[in-house]
């Protein structure tokens, strides 16, 4: 009997990070236009990061403001302006899930701690995704 | 009611090239593939847990998303909200003033749709849908 193809198992979309010049009236726009609200006030890394968490079904919206001029999403500011920033899907393995992306010739990082979560985080190149940063997150 | 995220919606210059990816190497079931004219866009939507990622390849330079990809690339362009009721939902936007595309409901790929405007939301292009059978 043949074996069967190992699929990567992609569970669900985790949440959507927007990135924000000021985010106290990002929020107050979300919670206006949607009605989605804060679920804690919000909290600033050791990175310069500050960042408010809007839960939307099984997912949440993460808004984003640097602090300072450095990092993934100060760059995404000063090129592109505010907006959608990446993408966080949750997978069972995160193991296994680099090895069978890089077994498919995807470049994919190492799993290392996210700067927000501290949750195990890995990024796929986004020249494979087609211009998606595409995060997996493994959450048990 | 606001009940989740119906899609994320993807620019692309090339849906078969991007099918080869989200499909073909991240696995994703393909639930619909359709070319709508009057938006513009040959699209595929991809299952993922309850939401979708949406492949957007524009049918023309001059369409919305051919304008989007000439400006700022491939990537991220919309995020889409599914709702209940999204009559109410765009008369209690319009009743609060917020800046929109759409005055009416109209039929899209994900039900009956309207956008925002991405002014109203800080630079995210918003959509709300309601699912039709």
């Amino acid at each position: 009997m043949a074996k069967k193809e190992p699929r990567l198992q992609l569970k669900r979309i985790d949440h959507v990070a927007i990135v924000t010049e000021d985010l106290n009236d990002a929020e107050r726009l979300w919670e206006r236009n949607l009605g989605l609200k804060a679920e804690a006030s919000s909290k600033v890394t050791d990175e310069g990061l500050q960042a408010v968490r809007l839960p939307i079904g099984d997912a949440f919206l993460e808004l984003v403001q640097p602090l300072s001029g450095q990092g993934r999403f100060a760059g995404q500011l000063r090129e592109r302006g505010e907006g959608l920033f990446s993408l966080a899907i949750e997978v069972d393995d995160l193991g296994a899930a680099i090895a069978y992306l890089r077994d498919r010739g995807i470049t994919v990082s190492n799993a290392e701690a996210d700067t927000l979560s501290g949750l195990k985080i890995a990024r796929i190149n986004h020249a494979s995704s087609h211009g998606v940063p595409i995060e997996l997150i493994e959450r048990k | 009611m606001i009940e989740k995220i119906h899609h994320v919606g993807v620019a692309v210059r090339n849906l078969e090239e991007a099918l080869r990816f989200y499909r073909d190497v991240l696995g994703l079931p393909v639930h619909k593939q359709a070319t709508v004219e009057e938006q513009g866009v040959k699209a595929a939507l991809l299952t993922i847990g309850q939401s979708e990622i949406e492949l957007l390849e524009p049918l023309g330079p001059e369409t919305a998303v051919g304008r989007f990809l000439e400006r700022r690339g491939e990537g991220l362009h919309h995020l889409c909200f599914q709702t209940d009721d999204i009559d109410a939902e765009l008369a209690d936007l319009k009743a609060k003033g917020v800046e929109l595309v759409d005055q009416q409901p109209r039929l899209g790929l994900a039900g009956r749709i309207c956008f925002l405007h991405p002014r109203a939301s800080r630079g995210v292009l918003v959509e709300l849908a309601q699912p039709v059978e």
